[in-house]
């Protein structure tokens, strides 16, 4: 396992993945809530929650280090906090969570593996906490099913997520 | 005692009224907190965030909570009912709950994004937190990104317009489509911001000496702590 050792590189990098992901996880706020309206509560899980958890693939694709899925995630709460307060400080806490939980799914193929496939797996292992967190916070509790299928979507639209800004980073002209 | 506050202070403070969120369950130790939050939080935020967005987020928000609470905690004794729809006792809990907590987690940010502006707020996390300088390093770089990035999404958008496709996103598909040359554009400007801070000596930078606590510090994690009381004991 390499040590993780960020360059400047790398952290303009991070940078970058950051402030792409903030601006997504602000828009992602008006479709959960245009897709809960319209789809329900498992429609707008599996519409709209991916994009919260698009960070940390973004940023593991770019850097393809230790440490990055996790950064990346957390960056991009930390921006979504300081350009709009829709979430307000609690976005660095989810972001904190799905970060630590994205990374797993790096961690689980000893960081070797940087494609879609791991990108995907990063992007679904984030739904867990973030069900999680909502069940704290906002009162989102249903039965052992609802929550069940919750958690699903969630994860479902991780992986779709995840595995699309993943082929996005990998095509890039380099 | 000098009278300024540290920026982190306000962040610690934003911080842990979030936490108070979290764990506070009851409309009666939200209350106090959330009044004072919101409040204050929206007249002081107002000045640098747009006064429709936070209604419009309120409005959101506020939907989204008695959405919610009619869903998952419609039970109780019956409030009101209007034609088909009965609304409990348990759905008007929850929302208010919702909405409490909205008011004090969005109040408090927008106190701590109202009294500093976000260099600043950057700088006093590295040089009081110690947060490490690559992660202050990629936020400040992030916010400078910031206007290049909408520059860059603006002209996709019209060259989208342009060859006869939507300019909104509708699917990942799309997204990749959009999300694709902003990479492109991001990571050649990123590689050369890079090496221009490795040239500039960005590992020999120097974090500038801790600056001590002063009234206005002490006066925040005083309030901070004044609520978690109020909330839980009173």
């Amino acid at each position: 396992m390499r040590a993780a050792r960020f360059t400047s590189i790398d952290l303009a990098l991070l940078a970058v993945a950051g402030v792409i992901s903030g601006v997504i996880f602000t828009a992602a706020w008006t479709i959960y809530n245009v897709s809960e309206v319209l789809a329900g509560p498992v429609g707008a899980r599996i519409i709209s929650y991916g994009l919260w958890f698009m960070g940390a693939p973004l940023a593991a694709s770019l850097l393809k280090k230790p440490l990055s899925a996790f950064l990346g995630e957390f960056l991009g709460a930390l921006v979504e906090t300081l350009i709009a307060p829709a979430g307000g400080i609690t976005n660095v806490i989810y972001g904190f969570a799905q970060g630590l939980a994205s990374e797993l799914g790096y961690l689980v193929f000893k960081y070797r593996r940087w494609d879609i496939l791991s990108g995907a797996l990063a992007g679904a292992l984030a739904g867990i906490p973030a069900v999680g967190l909502d069940a704290r916070l906002f009162g989102v509790i249903g039965t052992p099913l609802e929550m069940s299928l919750w958690v699903i979507a969630a994860c479902v639209s991780g992986a779709i997520y995840g595995a699309v800004v993943s082929a996005a980073a990998l095509n890039l002209r380099k | 005692m000098k009278t300024r506050y540290r920026e982190s202070t306000l962040f610690l403070y934003a911080l842990g009224t979030s936490l108070l969120a979290f764990v506070a369950s009851s409309v009666e130790s939200l209350i106090f907190p959330s009044l004072i939050n919101g409040i204050l939080g929206f007249a002081l935020g107002s000045k640098k965030i747009p006064q429709k967005l936070l209604v419009v987020l309120l409005i959101l928000n506020a939907w989204g909570a008695f959405i919610n609470g009619l869903y998952f905690h419609n039970t109780g004794e019956e409030v009101i009912s209007i034609q088909a729809l009965t609304i409990k006792r348990g759905a008007v809990e929850s929302f208010l709950i919702v909405t409490l907590r909205f008011f004090l987690i969005a109040g408090s940010t927008l106190i701590m994004l109202g009294l500093a502006n976000v260099r600043d707020l950057i700088r006093s996390l590295e040089r009081d937190l110690r947060i490490p300088s690559g992660i202050a390093f990629s936020i400040a770089y992030a916010f400078r990104l910031f206007p290049l990035l909408s520059k860059d999404l603006s002209e996709i958008r019209i060259a989208r317009k342009e060859r006869g496709s939507t300019s909104v996103v509708l699917s990942p598909k799309h997204l990749r489509s959009i999300l694709l040359p902003m990479l492109n554009i991001s990571y050649e400007r990123a590689v050369w911001g890079g090496i221009s801070a490795e040239l500039r000596g960005l590992r020999l930078r120097k974090i500038s000496k801790r600056e001590s606590p002063g009234l206005g510090d002490l006066i925040i994690l005083s309030a901070l702590a004044l609520q978690w009381i109020i909330s839980f004991y009173l």
